[in-house]
């Protein structure tokens, strides 16, 4: 799932999907905004085909924050 | 009373950068370096020193005097009972509103989205301002609808910090009512500026 995830922030944001780790901060690290978050939110909604509650999307912080987002809702 | 001050990052030189990080404060210091990318440094040196400018103007303080306070919630504050403000950054702009009440601001560059961000933020009454009717399949391209769609999220932003929340649910709930915002237009962004008393 780290892979996809690389994947799709990949060509979100300019960076090498090979440097984002678990502990990637997507505020800080990657620079996003309120609307970026809000739209990676749609992405990993869309590639992961789960629905991910809009508080929990903004709360989002790292890439393990997301991974664990879509497994607890992935399996509802 | 409320005063808005935008500013561009290609206009700071690498000196003022080095004097506005200089100035910060050692938490936003550390936070200007957890950025990875370079124009994500220039906005925070940049908003943090236009901000400082501003309230020694207001205050008579000096710049580095100025003791900027962040809420439980994240939101900039002074100890001065009479001002408050909101700042705000995106793509090459930083700014900040300034007033003697609660204040909300928002900058946002403009580019193409997907229409079902709007499930987010949005009301109903919101999307028929936006589209015209249901959100579309897939990205907002066309520009009056694009502009439509972030004079919506620049509000909503506006209002989640002026009402010092952040960004909640309810914001589904609040209607978008162009009449009780400022909004300009530079080129390519839109921004939104509301005050407690427009409410």
């Amino acid at each position: 799932m780290l892979e996809k995830m690389r994947e799709i922030i990949g060509e979100f944001v300019d960076i090498d999907p090979a440097e984002i780790t678990p502990e990637t901060n997507i505020r800080t690290d990657l620079g996003l905004n309120s609307l970026e978050l809000v739209n990676l939110a749609v992405e990993i909604e869309e590639s992961f085909d789960v629905e991910i509650p809009d508080r929990e999307a903004m709360d989002l912080a790292t890439v393990q924050d997301a991974i664990d987002i879509i497994e607890k809702y992935r399996d509802m | 009373m409320c005063r808005v001050i935008v500013e561009n990052i290609d206009e700071l030189t690498d000196a003022a950068f080095a004097a506005g990080y200089a100035e910060m404060s050692p938490a936003r210091r550390k936070k200007c370096d957890a950025y990875r990318f370079a124009d994500d440094k220039k906005r925070c040196v940049l908003a943090d020193m236009l901000v400082r400018r501003e309230l020694a103007r207001l205050t008579g303080c000096r710049p580095e005097e100025i003791q900027i306070r962040l809420s439980d919630t994240g939101k900039p504050y002074v100890d001065d009972a009479g001002i408050f403000f909101s700042v705000s950054h995106a793509g090459r702009l930083a700014g900040a509103a300034f007033a003697d009440r609660e204040v909300g601001f928002d900058i946002e560059q403009i580019r193409p989205s997907p229409a079902n961000l709007t499930k987010f933020f949005c009301t109903d009454a919101d999307k028929t301002y936006i589209f015209g009717a249901l959100p579309p399949e897939g990205d907002v391209t066309d520009p009056e609808t694009l502009r439509r769609f972030f004079e919506v999220w620049t509000y909503k932003e506006a209002f989640a910090k002026l009402s010092g929340e952040g960004f909640t649910k309810r914001l589904k709930t609040v209607d978008f009512d162009k009449e009780t915002a400022v909004f300009s237009y530079p080129e390519g962004y839109v921004i939104c500026t509301l005050t407690q008393a427009d409410l």
